[in-house]
Protein backbone atom coordinates (compact mmCIF):
# COMPACT_ATOMS: atom_id res chain seq x y z
CA UNK A 1 0.00 0.00 0.00
CA UNK A 2 2.77 2.42 0.93
CA UNK A 3 4.70 1.69 -2.25
CA UNK A 4 1.55 1.81 -4.41
CA UNK A 5 0.73 5.23 -3.01
CA UNK A 6 4.27 6.46 -3.64
CA UNK A 7 4.25 5.23 -7.24
CA UNK A 8 0.79 6.60 -7.97
CA UNK A 9 -0.57 3.12 -8.66
CA UNK A 10 -3.18 3.67 -5.97
CA UNK A 11 -4.73 6.84 -4.65
CA UNK A 12 -5.45 7.59 -1.03
CA UNK A 13 -9.02 8.26 -2.08
CA UNK A 14 -9.38 4.70 -3.42
CA UNK A 15 -7.76 3.15 -0.34
CA UNK A 16 -9.67 5.30 2.13
CA UNK A 17 -12.96 4.68 0.33
CA UNK A 18 -12.38 0.92 0.43
CA UNK A 19 -11.73 0.97 4.17
CA UNK A 20 -14.71 3.21 4.80
CA UNK A 21 -16.93 0.82 2.83
CA UNK A 22 -15.69 -2.09 4.92
CA UNK A 23 -16.15 -0.10 8.11
CA UNK A 24 -19.70 0.90 7.19
CA UNK A 25 -20.72 -2.61 6.24
CA UNK A 26 -18.90 -4.44 9.05
CA UNK A 27 -19.38 -2.14 11.99
CA UNK A 28 -22.96 -3.16 12.81
CA UNK A 29 -21.62 -6.62 13.57
CA UNK A 30 -18.20 -5.89 15.10
CA UNK A 31 -19.00 -2.50 16.69
CA UNK A 32 -15.37 -1.42 16.76
CA UNK A 33 -16.14 2.15 15.69
CA UNK A 34 -17.92 4.63 17.90
CA UNK A 35 -18.02 7.02 14.97
CA UNK A 36 -17.05 6.53 11.32
CA UNK A 37 -15.95 9.87 9.91
CA UNK A 38 -16.45 9.37 6.19
CA UNK A 39 -16.65 12.99 5.05
CA UNK A 40 -13.54 14.23 6.81
CA UNK A 41 -11.59 11.07 5.95
CA UNK A 42 -12.37 11.43 2.25
CA UNK A 43 -11.42 15.11 2.39
CA UNK A 44 -8.13 14.17 4.08
CA UNK A 45 -7.54 11.55 1.37
CA UNK A 46 -8.11 14.07 -1.42
CA UNK A 47 -5.65 16.46 0.22
CA UNK A 48 -3.08 13.65 0.49
CA UNK A 49 -3.51 12.78 -3.19
CA UNK A 50 -3.19 16.43 -4.14
CA UNK A 51 0.02 16.77 -2.14
CA UNK A 52 1.52 13.78 -3.92
CA UNK A 53 0.35 15.05 -7.34
CA UNK A 54 2.06 18.36 -6.72
CA UNK A 55 5.29 16.43 -6.39
CA UNK A 56 5.66 17.67 -2.88
CA UNK A 57 7.92 15.60 -0.66
CA UNK A 58 5.52 13.79 1.63
CA UNK A 59 5.74 11.38 4.54
CA UNK A 60 5.68 7.71 3.46
CA UNK A 61 2.39 7.30 5.34
CA UNK A 62 0.78 10.22 3.51
CA UNK A 63 -2.62 8.98 2.37
CA UNK A 64 -2.59 5.80 4.49
CA UNK A 65 -5.76 5.83 6.59
CA UNK A 66 -5.74 5.26 10.33
CA UNK A 67 -8.37 4.94 13.06
CA UNK A 68 -7.92 6.11 16.64
CA UNK A 69 -9.15 5.11 20.07
CA UNK A 70 -11.63 7.62 21.46
CA UNK A 71 -9.26 9.11 24.03
CA UNK A 72 -7.51 11.75 21.92
CA UNK A 73 -8.45 15.42 21.98
CA UNK A 74 -9.42 16.65 18.55
CA UNK A 75 -10.34 20.12 17.53
CA UNK A 76 -14.09 20.34 16.97
CA UNK A 77 -14.75 16.67 17.77
CA UNK A 78 -15.78 15.77 21.32
CA UNK A 79 -13.85 12.96 22.98
CA UNK A 80 -15.89 10.51 25.06
CA UNK A 81 -13.31 8.02 26.38
CA UNK A 82 -16.11 5.53 25.85
CA UNK A 83 -18.19 7.09 28.61
CA UNK A 84 -21.66 8.51 28.76
CA UNK A 85 -20.35 11.10 31.22
CA UNK A 86 -17.91 12.81 28.87
CA UNK A 87 -18.29 14.65 25.58
CA UNK A 88 -15.38 17.06 25.77
CA UNK A 89 -14.24 19.31 22.95
CA UNK A 90 -10.88 20.66 24.03
CA UNK A 91 -10.58 22.89 20.96
CA UNK A 92 -7.19 21.46 20.04
CA UNK A 93 -5.59 18.31 18.67
CA UNK A 94 -3.53 15.93 20.79
CA UNK A 95 0.12 15.85 19.75
CA UNK A 96 -0.26 12.42 18.13
CA UNK A 97 -3.29 13.60 16.19
CA UNK A 98 -1.28 16.59 15.01
CA UNK A 99 1.45 14.25 13.81
CA UNK A 100 -1.05 12.08 11.92
CA UNK A 101 -2.48 15.18 10.26
CA UNK A 102 0.92 16.62 9.42
CA UNK A 103 1.84 13.34 7.72
CA UNK A 104 -1.38 13.48 5.69
CA UNK A 105 -3.05 10.38 7.16
CA UNK A 106 -6.83 10.31 6.78
CA UNK A 107 -8.57 9.52 10.08
CA UNK A 108 -11.29 6.95 9.43
CA UNK A 109 -13.02 7.42 12.75
CA UNK A 110 -12.94 6.99 16.50
CA UNK A 111 -12.81 3.54 18.05
CA UNK A 112 -14.65 1.80 20.82
CA UNK A 113 -12.99 0.99 24.15
CA UNK A 114 -13.70 -0.05 27.70
CA UNK A 115 -15.11 3.00 29.45
CA UNK A 116 -12.26 5.37 30.42
CA UNK A 117 -9.87 2.62 29.31
CA UNK A 118 -10.59 1.02 32.68
CA UNK A 119 -11.14 -2.60 31.72
CA UNK A 120 -9.97 -5.40 29.54
CA UNK A 121 -13.02 -7.05 28.02
CA UNK A 122 -14.20 -4.82 25.19
CA UNK A 123 -17.58 -4.53 26.90
CA UNK A 124 -18.91 -0.98 26.97
CA UNK A 125 -22.38 -0.32 28.31
CA UNK A 126 -22.65 3.07 26.60
CA UNK A 127 -21.45 2.19 23.10
CA UNK A 128 -22.02 -1.56 23.13
CA UNK A 129 -19.77 -4.55 23.12
CA UNK A 130 -16.89 -4.62 20.63
CA UNK A 131 -16.84 -8.12 19.17
CA UNK A 132 -13.83 -10.19 18.23
CA UNK A 133 -13.49 -10.25 14.43
CA UNK A 134 -11.94 -13.72 14.44
CA UNK A 135 -15.08 -15.15 16.09
CA UNK A 136 -17.90 -12.97 17.47
CA UNK A 137 -18.50 -15.39 20.31
CA UNK A 138 -15.21 -14.49 21.97
CA UNK A 139 -14.12 -11.34 23.80
CA UNK A 140 -12.14 -8.77 21.86
CA UNK A 141 -10.13 -7.77 24.93
CA UNK A 142 -9.51 -4.21 25.97
CA UNK A 143 -9.27 -1.53 26.67
CA UNK A 144 -8.19 -0.79 23.07
CA UNK A 145 -10.87 -3.17 21.84
CA UNK A 146 -11.91 -1.16 18.80
CA UNK A 147 -8.29 -0.50 17.84
CA UNK A 148 -7.56 -4.22 17.65
CA UNK A 149 -10.88 -5.32 16.17
CA UNK A 150 -10.80 -2.66 13.45
CA UNK A 151 -7.42 -3.85 12.21
CA UNK A 152 -8.35 -7.51 12.60
CA UNK A 153 -11.58 -6.98 10.65
CA UNK A 154 -9.81 -4.98 7.93
CA UNK A 155 -11.81 -1.90 8.81
CA UNK A 156 -8.55 0.02 9.23
CA UNK A 157 -5.00 -0.77 8.16
CA UNK A 158 -3.54 0.94 11.21
CA UNK A 159 -4.85 2.13 14.53
CA UNK A 160 -3.76 3.86 17.70
CA UNK A 161 -4.43 2.53 21.16
CA UNK A 162 -3.22 3.10 24.66
CA UNK A 163 -1.74 0.69 27.17
CA UNK A 164 -1.72 1.13 30.94
CA UNK A 165 -1.51 -2.54 31.87
CA UNK A 166 -1.98 -4.53 28.66
CA UNK A 167 -4.63 -2.48 26.87
CA UNK A 168 -2.87 -2.54 23.50
CA UNK A 169 -1.30 -5.97 23.76
CA UNK A 170 -4.18 -8.09 25.05
CA UNK A 171 -6.80 -7.01 22.49
CA UNK A 172 -4.18 -7.15 19.73
CA UNK A 173 -3.32 -10.71 20.70
CA UNK A 174 -6.93 -11.80 21.10
CA UNK A 175 -7.95 -10.28 17.76
CA UNK A 176 -4.94 -11.70 15.90
CA UNK A 177 -3.02 -8.51 15.16
CA UNK A 178 0.27 -7.00 16.25
CA UNK A 179 0.37 -4.37 19.01
CA UNK A 180 3.30 -2.39 20.35
CA UNK A 181 3.49 -0.83 23.79
CA UNK A 182 6.47 1.52 23.60
CA UNK A 183 8.85 2.56 26.34
CA UNK A 184 7.19 4.87 28.86
CA UNK A 185 7.64 8.42 27.56
CA UNK A 186 8.21 7.39 23.96
CA UNK A 187 4.96 8.92 22.68
CA UNK A 188 3.46 12.18 23.91
CA UNK A 189 0.31 12.00 26.02
CA UNK A 190 -0.47 15.67 25.49
CA UNK A 191 -4.17 15.82 24.72
CA UNK A 192 -4.87 12.25 25.80
CA UNK A 193 -7.51 11.28 28.39
CA UNK A 194 -5.53 9.75 31.27
CA UNK A 195 -5.94 6.32 32.79
CA UNK A 196 -2.77 6.34 34.89
CA UNK A 197 -0.36 9.05 33.86
CA UNK A 198 2.65 7.41 35.48
CA UNK A 199 2.28 4.42 33.16
CA UNK A 200 0.05 5.31 30.18
CA UNK A 201 1.62 4.61 26.80
CA UNK A 202 0.26 5.39 23.34
CA UNK A 203 1.13 2.86 20.66
CA UNK A 204 0.28 1.38 17.26
CA UNK A 205 -1.70 -1.70 16.25
CA UNK A 206 -1.37 -3.13 12.76
CA UNK A 207 -1.31 -6.29 10.71
CA UNK A 208 2.40 -6.76 11.31
CA UNK A 209 5.42 -5.45 13.17
CA UNK A 210 6.84 -3.50 10.22
CA UNK A 211 3.60 -1.53 9.93
CA UNK A 212 3.70 -0.81 13.66
CA UNK A 213 7.25 0.46 13.22
CA UNK A 214 6.23 2.98 10.59
CA UNK A 215 3.41 4.39 12.68
CA UNK A 216 5.50 4.44 15.85
CA UNK A 217 8.25 6.34 14.06
CA UNK A 218 5.72 8.98 13.08
CA UNK A 219 4.08 9.50 16.46
CA UNK A 220 7.12 9.04 18.72
CA UNK A 221 9.46 11.73 19.90
CA UNK A 222 10.01 14.57 22.28
CA UNK A 223 7.13 16.94 22.84
CA UNK A 224 7.57 20.24 24.61
CA UNK A 225 3.98 19.99 25.77
CA UNK A 226 4.56 16.69 27.60
CA UNK A 227 7.54 16.82 29.95
CA UNK A 228 7.47 13.04 30.35
CA UNK A 229 8.44 12.37 26.73
CA UNK A 230 11.87 10.85 26.15
CA UNK A 231 14.47 13.15 24.71
CA UNK A 232 15.59 12.88 21.11
CA UNK A 233 14.12 11.13 18.12
CA UNK A 234 14.87 7.50 17.22
CA UNK A 235 14.25 5.66 13.98
CA UNK A 236 12.47 2.32 13.81
CA UNK A 237 12.58 1.79 10.04
CA UNK A 238 13.66 0.26 7.79
CA UNK A 239 13.05 -3.05 9.51
CA UNK A 240 15.53 -5.74 8.46
CA UNK A 241 14.23 -9.01 7.04
CA UNK A 242 16.61 -10.86 9.32
CA UNK A 243 17.39 -9.46 12.76
CA UNK A 244 20.84 -8.70 14.03
CA UNK A 245 22.24 -12.15 14.88
CA UNK A 246 23.89 -10.85 18.00
CA UNK A 247 20.47 -10.43 19.62
CA UNK A 248 19.91 -12.72 22.59
CA UNK A 249 16.41 -13.81 23.51
CA UNK A 250 15.77 -14.76 27.12
CA UNK A 251 13.38 -17.51 28.17
CA UNK A 252 12.22 -18.40 31.67
CA UNK A 253 11.49 -22.14 31.64
CA UNK A 254 9.47 -22.01 34.85
CA UNK A 255 6.70 -20.04 33.12
CA UNK A 256 5.55 -23.08 31.14
CA UNK A 257 4.16 -24.64 34.33
CA UNK A 258 1.82 -21.70 34.88
CA UNK A 259 0.20 -21.34 31.46
CA UNK A 260 -2.08 -23.27 29.13
CA UNK A 261 -0.88 -25.93 26.74
CA UNK A 262 -1.33 -23.87 23.58
CA UNK A 263 0.42 -20.90 25.17
CA UNK A 264 3.39 -23.15 25.86
CA UNK A 265 3.33 -24.37 22.27
CA UNK A 266 3.36 -20.78 21.04
CA UNK A 267 6.43 -19.94 23.13
CA UNK A 268 8.23 -23.05 21.89
CA UNK A 269 7.40 -22.23 18.29
CA UNK A 270 8.80 -18.71 18.50
CA UNK A 271 11.88 -19.92 20.33
CA UNK A 272 12.49 -22.56 17.64
CA UNK A 273 12.21 -19.98 14.86
CA UNK A 274 14.69 -17.69 16.58
CA UNK A 275 17.04 -20.57 17.27
CA UNK A 276 16.92 -21.58 13.59
CA UNK A 277 17.85 -18.02 12.68
CA UNK A 278 21.00 -18.38 14.70
CA UNK A 279 19.91 -16.06 17.49
CA UNK A 280 21.15 -16.75 20.99
CA UNK A 281 18.56 -18.28 23.30
CA UNK A 282 19.54 -17.66 26.91
CA UNK A 283 18.00 -18.81 30.14
CA UNK A 284 16.70 -16.06 32.35
CA UNK A 285 14.81 -15.93 35.61
CA UNK A 286 12.00 -13.45 36.04
CA UNK A 287 11.30 -12.04 39.48
CA UNK A 288 8.05 -13.01 41.16
CA UNK A 289 5.50 -11.12 39.08
CA UNK A 290 2.58 -10.90 41.48
CA UNK A 291 4.13 -8.26 43.79
CA UNK A 292 5.08 -6.15 40.75
CA UNK A 293 1.58 -6.53 39.34
CA UNK A 294 0.15 -5.42 42.67
CA UNK A 295 2.43 -2.37 42.76
CA UNK A 296 1.11 -1.59 39.30
CA UNK A 297 -2.41 -1.89 40.64
CA UNK A 298 -1.72 0.49 43.50
CA UNK A 299 -0.59 3.17 41.05
CA UNK A 300 -3.30 2.58 38.47
CA UNK A 301 -6.10 2.54 41.02
CA UNK A 302 -4.98 5.68 42.84
CA UNK A 303 -4.33 7.71 39.71
CA UNK A 304 -7.51 6.41 38.12
CA UNK A 305 -9.55 7.40 41.15
CA UNK A 306 -7.95 10.84 41.25
CA UNK A 307 -8.97 11.54 37.65
CA UNK A 308 -12.35 9.85 37.66
CA UNK A 309 -13.79 10.85 41.04
CA UNK A 310 -14.70 14.41 39.95
CA UNK A 311 -16.43 12.98 36.88
CA UNK A 312 -18.56 10.78 39.10
CA UNK A 313 -19.68 13.88 40.94
CA UNK A 314 -20.73 15.68 37.80
CA UNK A 315 -22.05 12.75 35.79
CA UNK A 316 -22.22 9.87 38.24
CA UNK A 317 -25.35 8.32 36.85
CA UNK A 318 -23.75 8.11 33.40
CA UNK A 319 -20.72 6.16 34.60
CA UNK A 320 -20.83 2.37 34.63
CA UNK A 321 -20.54 0.35 37.80
CA UNK A 322 -17.16 -1.00 36.68
CA UNK A 323 -15.72 2.54 36.62
CA UNK A 324 -17.29 3.35 39.97
CA UNK A 325 -15.57 0.22 41.27
CA UNK A 326 -12.21 1.58 40.04
CA UNK A 327 -12.76 4.78 42.00
CA UNK A 328 -13.80 2.94 45.14
CA UNK A 329 -10.70 0.77 45.00
CA UNK A 330 -8.45 3.78 44.57
CA UNK A 331 -9.86 5.47 47.61
CA UNK A 332 -9.23 2.37 49.70
CA UNK A 333 -5.47 2.62 49.19
CA UNK A 334 -3.47 4.82 51.54
CA UNK A 335 -1.39 7.72 50.30
CA UNK A 336 1.68 6.10 51.85
CA UNK A 337 1.13 2.92 49.85
CA UNK A 338 0.74 4.92 46.65
CA UNK A 339 3.95 6.84 47.26
CA UNK A 340 5.78 3.66 48.20
CA UNK A 341 4.67 2.06 44.94
CA UNK A 342 6.02 5.02 42.99
CA UNK A 343 9.25 5.12 45.00
CA UNK A 344 9.91 1.42 44.51
CA UNK A 345 9.63 1.76 40.76
CA UNK A 346 13.17 2.88 39.99
CA UNK A 347 15.03 0.35 42.16
CA UNK A 348 12.73 -2.39 40.87
CA UNK A 349 13.44 -1.42 37.28
CA UNK A 350 17.19 -1.35 37.92
CA UNK A 351 17.03 -4.79 39.51
CA UNK A 352 14.99 -6.15 36.60
CA UNK A 353 17.47 -4.77 34.05
CA UNK A 354 20.40 -6.23 35.97
CA UNK A 355 18.87 -9.63 36.61
CA UNK A 356 16.16 -10.61 34.13
CA UNK A 357 17.59 -8.60 31.23
CA UNK A 358 21.20 -8.81 32.31
CA UNK A 359 22.23 -11.30 29.63
CA UNK A 360 19.34 -10.91 27.17
CA UNK A 361 18.22 -8.22 24.74
CA UNK A 362 14.61 -9.35 24.87
CA UNK A 363 12.53 -11.77 26.93
CA UNK A 364 9.97 -14.07 25.32
CA UNK A 365 6.77 -14.16 27.38
CA UNK A 366 3.23 -15.42 27.04
CA UNK A 367 0.73 -12.69 26.35
CA UNK A 368 -2.01 -14.31 28.36
CA UNK A 369 -1.90 -17.51 30.43
CA UNK A 370 -5.10 -18.89 28.89
CA UNK A 371 -7.04 -19.13 25.64
CA UNK A 372 -9.14 -16.19 24.43
CA UNK A 373 -12.21 -16.15 26.71
CA UNK A 374 -15.71 -16.57 25.35
CA UNK A 375 -18.04 -13.59 25.37
CA UNK A 376 -20.30 -15.13 28.02
CA UNK A 377 -17.53 -15.33 30.61
CA UNK A 378 -19.16 -14.83 34.00
CA UNK A 379 -16.39 -13.06 35.97
CA UNK A 380 -15.03 -10.21 33.89
CA UNK A 381 -13.10 -8.52 36.73
CA UNK A 382 -11.45 -11.75 37.80
CA UNK A 383 -10.79 -12.64 34.21
CA UNK A 384 -8.84 -9.47 33.52
CA UNK A 385 -6.71 -9.83 36.63
CA UNK A 386 -5.62 -13.27 35.44
CA UNK A 387 -5.32 -12.32 31.77
CA UNK A 388 -3.07 -9.37 32.61
CA UNK A 389 -0.63 -11.41 34.70
CA UNK A 390 2.12 -11.01 32.08
CA UNK A 391 1.26 -7.47 31.00
CA UNK A 392 0.71 -5.26 34.06
CA UNK A 393 4.21 -5.44 35.54
CA UNK A 394 5.63 -4.25 32.21
CA UNK A 395 3.89 -0.88 32.58
CA UNK A 396 5.13 -0.59 36.14
CA UNK A 397 8.69 -1.01 34.81
CA UNK A 398 8.09 1.28 31.82
CA UNK A 399 9.64 -1.18 29.36
CA UNK A 400 8.68 -1.70 25.69
CA UNK A 401 6.83 -4.83 24.61
CA UNK A 402 5.41 -6.13 21.35
CA UNK A 403 2.59 -8.69 21.14
CA UNK A 404 1.90 -10.79 18.06
CA UNK A 405 -0.11 -13.90 17.15
CA UNK A 406 1.66 -17.21 16.70
CA UNK A 407 -0.86 -20.04 16.37
CA UNK A 408 -4.44 -20.95 17.20
CA UNK A 409 -6.11 -22.53 20.20
CA UNK A 410 -8.61 -25.37 19.99
CA UNK A 411 -11.37 -22.86 19.23
CA UNK A 412 -9.45 -21.42 16.30
CA UNK A 413 -8.68 -18.25 18.21
CA UNK A 414 -5.23 -16.65 18.14
CA UNK A 415 -2.58 -17.52 20.68
CA UNK A 416 -0.10 -14.69 21.01
CA UNK A 417 3.20 -14.01 22.71
CA UNK A 418 5.10 -10.95 23.87
CA UNK A 419 8.68 -9.82 23.50
CA UNK A 420 9.80 -7.54 26.32
CA UNK A 421 12.83 -5.35 25.74
CA UNK A 422 15.22 -2.88 27.28
CA UNK A 423 14.43 0.83 27.56
CA UNK A 424 14.20 2.58 24.17
CA UNK A 425 14.91 -0.70 22.37
CA UNK A 426 11.66 -1.01 20.45
CA UNK A 427 13.68 -1.57 17.30
CA UNK A 428 15.07 -4.87 18.58
CA UNK A 429 11.54 -6.06 19.41
CA UNK A 430 10.19 -4.94 16.04
CA UNK A 431 13.06 -6.70 14.25
CA UNK A 432 12.45 -9.95 16.13
CA UNK A 433 8.67 -9.92 15.65
CA UNK A 434 9.06 -9.02 11.98
CA UNK A 435 11.52 -11.88 11.50
CA UNK A 436 9.08 -14.34 13.05
CA UNK A 437 6.21 -13.01 10.94
CA UNK A 438 8.24 -13.36 7.75
CA UNK A 439 9.16 -16.96 8.50
CA UNK A 440 5.85 -18.04 9.98
CA UNK A 441 3.11 -15.67 8.93
CA UNK A 442 0.59 -18.51 8.82
CA UNK A 443 -1.97 -16.97 11.12
CA UNK A 444 -2.76 -14.14 8.76
CA UNK A 445 -2.43 -16.19 5.59
CA UNK A 446 -4.85 -18.83 6.84
CA UNK A 447 -7.37 -16.30 7.96
CA UNK A 448 -6.94 -14.07 4.94
CA UNK A 449 -7.49 -10.90 6.90
CA UNK A 450 -5.62 -8.36 9.00
CA UNK A 451 -4.17 -5.72 6.76
CA UNK A 452 -0.52 -4.95 6.34
CA UNK A 453 0.46 -1.64 4.86
CA UNK A 454 3.56 -3.38 3.56
CA UNK A 455 1.38 -5.48 1.28
CA UNK A 456 0.14 -4.22 -2.05
CA UNK A 457 -3.44 -3.40 -2.86
CA UNK A 458 -6.54 -2.49 -0.94
CA UNK A 459 -8.89 -4.76 0.98
CA UNK A 460 -11.67 -6.38 -1.01
CA UNK A 461 -15.09 -5.05 -0.08
CA UNK B 1 -18.77 15.20 45.76
CA UNK B 2 -20.47 14.98 49.12
CA UNK B 3 -23.66 13.41 47.89
CA UNK B 4 -21.70 10.42 46.60
CA UNK B 5 -19.71 9.83 49.74
CA UNK B 6 -21.68 6.88 51.01
CA UNK B 7 -22.01 5.27 47.62
CA UNK B 8 -18.62 5.79 46.09
CA UNK B 9 -16.15 6.09 48.93
CA UNK B 10 -16.97 3.50 51.57
CA UNK B 11 -14.65 3.71 54.54
CA UNK B 12 -13.31 0.23 53.96
CA UNK B 13 -9.61 -0.39 54.30
CA UNK B 14 -9.59 -4.15 53.92
CA UNK B 15 -7.39 -4.15 50.85
CA UNK B 16 -4.82 -1.97 52.62
CA UNK B 17 -3.47 -4.93 54.59
CA UNK B 18 -2.79 -6.91 51.44
CA UNK B 19 -1.24 -3.90 49.71
CA UNK B 20 1.11 -3.36 52.65
CA UNK B 21 2.10 -7.02 52.65
CA UNK B 22 3.00 -6.93 48.97
CA UNK B 23 4.86 -3.66 49.35
CA UNK B 24 6.96 -5.28 52.04
CA UNK B 25 7.75 -8.22 49.75
CA UNK B 26 9.34 -5.84 47.26
CA UNK B 27 10.86 -3.55 49.88
CA UNK B 28 12.60 -6.44 51.60
CA UNK B 29 14.12 -7.47 48.28
CA UNK B 30 15.47 -3.93 47.96
CA UNK B 31 17.20 -3.68 51.30
CA UNK B 32 20.65 -3.86 49.73
CA UNK B 33 19.77 -1.67 46.76
CA UNK B 34 21.46 1.71 47.09
CA UNK B 35 18.76 3.37 45.03
CA UNK B 36 16.20 2.38 47.62
CA UNK B 37 18.11 4.24 50.31
CA UNK B 38 18.10 7.65 48.74
CA UNK B 39 15.62 10.37 47.88
CA UNK B 40 13.72 9.47 44.71
CA UNK B 41 13.85 11.80 41.74
CA UNK B 42 10.82 13.86 40.85
CA UNK B 43 9.77 11.67 37.96
CA UNK B 44 10.56 8.14 39.02
CA UNK B 45 12.01 6.09 36.21
CA UNK B 46 12.19 8.76 33.53
CA UNK B 47 15.81 9.73 34.14
CA UNK B 48 16.93 6.14 33.72
CA UNK B 49 14.87 5.70 30.55
CA UNK B 50 16.31 8.90 29.12
CA UNK B 51 19.90 8.03 29.92
CA UNK B 52 19.70 4.43 28.68
CA UNK B 53 21.92 3.91 25.61
CA UNK B 54 21.95 0.12 25.21
CA UNK B 55 19.48 -0.06 22.35
CA UNK B 56 19.53 -0.88 18.64
CA UNK B 57 18.56 1.29 15.73
CA UNK B 58 18.20 0.70 11.99
CA UNK B 59 21.50 2.30 11.05
CA UNK B 60 23.37 0.07 13.48
CA UNK B 61 21.85 -3.12 12.10
CA UNK B 62 24.08 -5.33 10.03
CA UNK B 63 23.97 -8.38 7.90
CA UNK B 64 20.65 -8.18 6.11
CA UNK B 65 18.69 -6.25 3.57
CA UNK B 66 15.99 -4.04 4.98
CA UNK B 67 12.31 -4.63 4.53
CA UNK B 68 10.98 -2.12 2.08
CA UNK B 69 7.43 -0.91 2.25
CA UNK B 70 5.52 -2.59 -0.52
CA UNK B 71 7.36 -5.91 -0.43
Amino acid sequence: MVRALASGELSSLAITSAYLDLAQSGNPEINCYIRIESDSALADAKRADAARRRGKEVHPLCGVPVAIKDIFHRRGIPVSAGSGALAFDSGHDATVVQRLRQAGMPILGTLNLDEFAAGGSGINEHFGRCRNPVDRHFLSGGSSSGSAAAVGAQMAPLSLGSDAGGSIRLPAGWCGVTGLKPTYGRVSRYGVIPRTWSMDCIGPLAGDAASCAMLLELIAGEDGRDSSTLQGKQRFTPVPDVPDRSLRVGVDRSIAETIGKRQGVALSRVEAVFRDMGLGIVETVLPELEPLNQLHQVVVKCEGAAYLAPLLSSGGNKVSESVRHVVREGYEISAAAFLSALRLRLPTLRAFLDDALGNADAILLPLCPDDVPSSDHHDILGLFARSARFTRFVNYLGLPTIAFPVCRDDNGMPVSVQLLGKPRDEFALISLANAFERVSGRFRDDRGSSASISQPGVPAS
Amino acid sequence: MGRHNVDIFPQRKTSGVEVQRLLRVVESAMEDNRHFHQCPGPDGILDLLNEWTDYRSPVESTGSAPTSPGD
